[in-house]
């Protein structure tokens, strides 16, 4: 008995699913040994679709992060030009050091061009890693920033650029926005360069941000440069809240905290504790916190603890969100153009429509844009006992109604934006 | 990818060098579509050869990752998609079982056979004589084995995909079965799956 001889035999069982009459018993004996480990894989194949299939979300929202963020580092953003103003900065500094260093002699100047050269990059890493890292595509973040540039409204949208402390980023506003500004009614078309902001909204595809809160904040503060991962957490870790993101499957969160010291750090921190902080009255940037370790339901993580509020973004309670323009579409939304297309805000219409979906709240009122398999899309929560917070669940609807009333400023405190979306108080009473 | 992309012709040729062309270019709808149409193939590849769910999960992501980031280097001229990002997984695998040496083999095979939560939580159940079988055989009757009898590969398409001939796969088949057996005397495996 060969081994070819029973290799082809062995083909024509596994084809035909038994053994070839022509086959020796000996032969035999030797095939129905082969064939029941065969068989046992064959069986085991549906079992591994099922895990296939049920791990394949997962992995494939993972696989979206890392294309997302591999495009955001290569692209070259505007923001690219204001980081080249920090090499160019270092640069100079490393030129004076380069001219003097001439007198000492050609090796030293080798060494100082090298060190110039690994410190730039080293930042400028550093902060393209933080930015892609906050803003991750479908994701809500709040953020302070410095506005850079702003263009002229178009299609009902105003895009400012702002410097944030982890980079710069694109935020789209409803142009039909007004903001308080010490009492006086501002178009959000007004903003200019050297304003500060405070803005919270999804982030789009292509990492801007399609601002649902708005706010004027202090104009300066906003620090560029090295942002570092906090890998370990240290005993009576306090900071000050300078951005926080929930994920857009609100299972994680992400803050950046400047310490005492005034170093600044990404930490990963439980999605509880970040929609808490999101959803309270004053904004959570600038608030004082404390990081502790907690059990979660997803085993350990960073609670955030909030001490107090510490600088003038958080003195200002961010407003009832507004319209955001449409975020930028997520990669899974560009690859599926579902119905209906992702148009302006809602729109005035007659009553609403009951629309069977899931998604997560981003919006820290029941009543905003959430990201679901259909393109982002304003909605109550219809569920009475659906908690409306950031990153939970609810069974939706769309509000077609919209009535918009600006919000009258308050003598007492700045509130600072723009036109409350009626729709945000009483979904269902339409 | 489905057998024929393995040994292109015609216009799924042409249609797999156009998706290869746009991959290497790194377009992301490109990334997903090679995603969706082979996170099955890769996850059954490496399932197998791994303690439990998660960690395939895992390992299967990471191959699609390196397979991105290392896209530019990708000879679509030679080797199907699929193939590539079978051997990124071999690679992966090898090195991850290597780092489980270093921390204790057994203790690895032990945790393999003790069903996992998330596979009773689904209701799947692998056969866990059949994966601690399947360990103890070298790598490349493990990875004719997967691709023959997981992925449902033609001689042909395994011959293709490990660089081998057919009579080379026929054989090195042959033997991982046999061992196999070997492995599973004892139990009543094979006269349970008997007719």
């Amino acid at each position: 008995m060969s081994g070819e001889r029973i290799d082809e035999l062995l083909e024509e069982a596994l084809a035909l699913g038994e053994i070839p009459a022509d086959a020796t018993a000996a032969e035999r004996a030797e095939l129905e040994g082969l064939l029941g480990p065969a068989r046992g894989l064959h069986a085991a194949t549906s079992a591994l679709d099922q895990q296939a299939h049920a791990t394949m979300p997962t992995a494939r929202a993972r696989f979206q992060r890392y294309v997302a963020s591999h495009q955001a580092a290569a692209r070259p953003a505007p923001r690219r030009a204001s980081i080249g103003g920090s090499r160019a900065g270092l640069s100079g500094l490393f030129g004076m050091l380069f001219a003097s260093s001439l007198v000492r002699g050609a090796a030293v100047v080798t060494v100082i061009g090298a060190i110039a050269l690994f410190l730039s990059q080293s930042l400028t890493t550093n902060v393209d890693t933080a930015s892609a890292q906050v803003l991750e595509p479908g994701s809500y973040v709040e953020l302070q920033g410095i506005v850079t540039a702003a263009g002229a409204p178009h299609d009902g949208v105003v895009t400012v650029r702002l410097q944030a402390e982890f980079g710069e980023v694109e935020v789209d506003l409803n142009a039909d926005g007004v903001v308080d500004d010490g009492g006086e009614a501002r178009p959000v078309s007004s903003l200019r360069k050297g304003d500060g902001l405070v803005v919270a909204g999804q982030v789009g595809a292509d990492r801007s941000v399609a601002a649902n809160r708005l706010a004027l904040a202090a104009a300066s503060g906003i620090k560029k440069g090295n942002v570092k991962s906090l890998k370990v957490l240290p005993d009576n870790f306090e900071g000050t809240v300078k951005t926080v993101a929930i994920s857009a499957d609100g299972a994680s969160g992400l803050a950046l905290i400047e310490d005492q010291a005034g170093q600044r750090f990404l930490v990963p921190v439980t999605a509880e504790t970040a929609a808490t902080l999101l959803n309270q009255n004053a904004s959570a940037v600038g608030s004082k916190v404390t990081l502790k370790t907690q059990d979660t339901k997803a085993g350990s993580g960073n609670a955030l603890e909030v001490k107090g509020e510490a600088n003038a973004a958080a003195s200002h309670p961010l407003p009832p969100e507004v319209p955001a323009p449409p975020a930028r579409p997520t990669p899974t939304q560009q690859r599926r153009p579902a119905t209906p297309t992702p148009g302006r805000p809602a729109t005035p219409a007659a009553t609403p429509t009951q629309v069977p979906g899931a998604g997560v709240t981003p919006a820290p009122r029941p009543t905003q844009v959430v990201p679901t398999p259909r393109p982002a899309t304003p909605t109550g929560i219809a569920r009475q006992n659906t908690p409306g917070s950031a990153g939970t669940p609810g069974v939706l609807r769309t509000v077609t109604t919209v009535s918009r009333t600006q919000v009258p400023p308050s003598p007492r405190t700045i509130t600072p934006v723009v036109k409350r979306h009626e729709a945000a108080r009483t979904p269902t009473a339409r | 990818m489905s057998d024929s992309e393995v040994a292109p012709d015609g216009p799924s040729a042409a249609a797999a060098e156009a998706l290869a062309r746009r991959a290497v270019a790194r377009e992301a709808d490109a990334w997903a579509e090679i995603f969706d149409s082979h996170y099955r193939a890769v996850f059954s590849f490496v399932r197998y050869k791994l303690r439990g769910v998660d960690e395939a999960e895992d390992i299967a992501s990471q191959v699609f990752e390196i397979a991105y980031s290392r896209a530019d280097r990708f000879d679509y001229r030679g080797v199907p998609i699929e193939g590539w990002l079978i051997g990124i997984a071999r690679n992966l695998v090898r090195d991850h079982i290597k780092k489980i040496g270093r921390r204790g083999y057994e203790e690895e095979i032990d945790d393999t056979t003790a069903p996992s939560v998330p596979d009773n939580a689904i209701a799947i159940d692998l056969h866990n004589d059949l994966v601690a079988a399947m360990k103890d055989l070298t790598e490349d009757q493990q990875t004719v084995l997967s691709l023959r009898f997981l992925l449902d590969k033609s001689v042909a398409d395994t011959a293709a995909l490990m660089a081998r001939s057919e009579d080379a796969v026929k054989n090195l088949q042959r033997r991982a079965l046999a061992a196999m057996q070997r492995s599973l005397t004892g139990s009543d495996y094979t006269r349970e799956l008997s007719p």
